[in-house]
């Protein structure tokens, strides 16, 4: 009867515990957002469409070389990969690394700066800014009024086909407003949807993650929408202050506003310079941090165990549907 | 202990017999091999490259008795820092006497790249004004450049229905290219041009330069 007995407690014990390894975090803080009143943009396809041309088209730069997607490719995760600081119609760089463009109509504040806090007006900045298209709507609409069959497109999404710099933004907005991410690997776990599971490494990742990032990147969209210092050095070259380049303030130097990780793992390199060119850079980053004035930086603690966890965690965040919708990319061509 | 000697060469020969073969790819400026940020001195200038890719395609093997042996049609990416091979089969690198190969991507042949392999955009050389790639990525820093932190970026490219320049390549059996870029840094002027990323004749005039700087070791 004792070994029995035994054998009966050490079963239990090693379910517990297999248990407990292998899924030991709450599903429960997980959630989906929640919604947000976009009757402002009754649903309208044709208005999408119109976007999705838009956001492809080089005719919105000065050069006609550059469209929206010049800097935010789809496949990898509207973001530009590869180049630390992106540039534009004319050759020059800007300042900043374009950031990825996901989950935008949870966002209450736009660019590193957050100093557009209007998603419908978003547009307008890289579309005038110097280092990015250089144009002008002046420029813009009679270019765009005779290329093949634009004025159409128009007046199925407008009911007219006059072209205007607000129904411009609005059509952007609507491609916009669909760039939507929750089906990553990480989505699919914590919706425990059928054969979604966390491998042991990627579920202490997620632990960690949960300890140490989320007072910044809070889930589920993976950031608090707020401005941050993440305790990174200020460039002499490059002389960006972040919010205090825009608010004058001193109190906002070195803020930024907190990036979504969704996909992160696609969208390097990283920080509004890009100066980390790899996950492991950032990382590094966090692990060696001496002294922040952010308090939530304090308390990050990092072994190289942890970082290799967490790093394994951030590449479920990839959402592969999102990067191939056939939908959010290239406009088929017209016939 | 003969057998055993014996059977071990058999062995050895066997694993290298089914082993491929690799083309490489390496950078020279002013008769040194460069890595990645390494600073070199070249005509009273300071260089560094941080980052050289380029697509090869149409990659042809040829004898010495002017056979086609082997080729590889489709773009394959060259990062000198990173992948900087060409896998052959076994046995054509020593038979090829001259290669040849055009530097760039048919654009012609994919508008929206896929997800993985070299053809993918997180490669960073796939260009969406143009629904094309790249065909050379050469980055660094030179100290006659004007942009910040004497950045200069060039990215080179042909148009769509533009033609590649095509290296040719006299091997004789070796396998180590030389890409030289002495002519490059003579020949551009990084001063007033540290920016080149169109399509334009600027792009063409490197472009053929790179093609015509490739050596074998």
């Amino acid at each position: 009867m004792k070994p029995i007995f035994f054998l009966l407690v050490l079963i239990t014990f090693s379910f517990i515990l297999y248990s407990f390894d292998n899924q030991s975090f709450e599903v429960s803080t997980y959630h989906t957002p929640i919604d947000v009143d976009l009757s402002k943009f009754p649903k309208n396809e044709a208005a999408f469409e119109l976007g999705r041309f838009l956001f492809y088209s080089p005719s919105l730069s000065k050069k006609e070389n550059t469209s929206c997607a010049t800097c935010h490719l789809q496949s990898t995760g509207f973001a530009h990969v590869d180049h630390q600081l992106s540039h534009g119609t004319n050759g020059t760089f800007s300042n900043r690394n374009a950031p990825a463009l996901v989950n935008l109509i949870w966002k209450n504040h736009f660019m590193w700066d957050g100093r557009i806090v209007d998603l419908q007006i978003l547009s307008k900045s890289p579309i005038t800014s110097e280092h990015e298209m250089d144009a002008s709507f002046e420029l813009i609409i009679p270019r765009l009024e005779n290329l093949y069959k634009t004025k159409e497109k128009f007046a199925r999404a407008f009911g007219d086909s006059a072209i205007t710099e607000d129904r411009i933004l609005t059509a952007l907005t609507y491609f916009m407003i669909e760039l939507k991410s929750f089906d990553s690997k990480y989505d699919k776990v914590m919706r425990n949807e059928k054969g979604a599971q966390f491998t042991k490494t990627e579920a202490r990742g997620l632990t960690i993650f949960r300890n140490q990032c989320t007072s910044c990147h809070t889930e589920p969209l993976l950031t608090n929408n707020q401005f941050e210092s993440n305790g990174i050095a200020f460039d002499y070259v490059y002389q960006d202050r972040g919010r205090m380049e825009f608010t004058h303030k001193k109190k906002d130097s070195m803020l930024f506003v907190v990036p979504s990780l969704r996909n992160v793992a696609l969208s390097f390199p990283y920080m509004h310079d890009g100066r980390f060119e790899t996950l492991d850079d950032v990382l590094n980053h966090y692990q060696h941090l001496k002294g922040s004035r952010n308090k939530k930086l304090t308390q990050i603690s990092l072994s190289n165990e942890d970082k290799e966890c967490l790093k394994q965690f951030l590449y479920t965040l990839t959402d592969t549907s999102y990067i191939t919708n056939p939908r959010l990319g290239f406009p088929p061509n017209d016939i | 202990m003969k057998k055993i000697y014996s059977l071990l060469f058999c062995f050895f020969c066997l694993i290298n017999s089914s082993k491929a073969q690799n083309f490489t790819f390496q950078i020279e400026l002013n008769k040194e091999l460069v890595t990645k940020n390494k600073l070199t001195f070249f005509q009273g200038d300071s260089i560094t490259i941080s980052n050289f890719k380029f697509y090869l395609s149409n990659f042809i093997c040829i004898d010495q008795n002017g056979r086609e042996i082997w080729n590889h049609k489709e773009p394959a990416l060259i990062d000198v820092f990173g992948k900087n091979e060409l896998v052959v089969p076994q046995g054509i690198i020593q038979q090829t006497q001259t290669v040849n190969f055009e530097i760039g991507v048919d654009t012609i042949l994919t508008a929206m790249p896929p997800l993985d392999g070299d053809l993918s955009a997180k490669n960073g050389m796939f260009w969406t004004w143009k629904e094309g790639y790249m065909s050379v990525k050469l980055e660094g820093k030179h100290s006659l450049s004007t942009e910040l932190k004497n950045q200069y970026t060039l990215h080179l490219s042909t148009d769509k229905e533009g033609v590649r320049p095509i290296a040719v390549v006299h091997t004789i059996g070796k396998r180590d290219f030389i890409i030289q870029l002495d002519d490059i840094f003579l020949e551009h002027s990084f001063s007033a041009f540290p920016n080149v990323m169109d399509i334009g004749e600027s792009s063409t005039v490197l472009l053929q330069s790179i093609a015509n700087s490739i050596r074998v070791l």
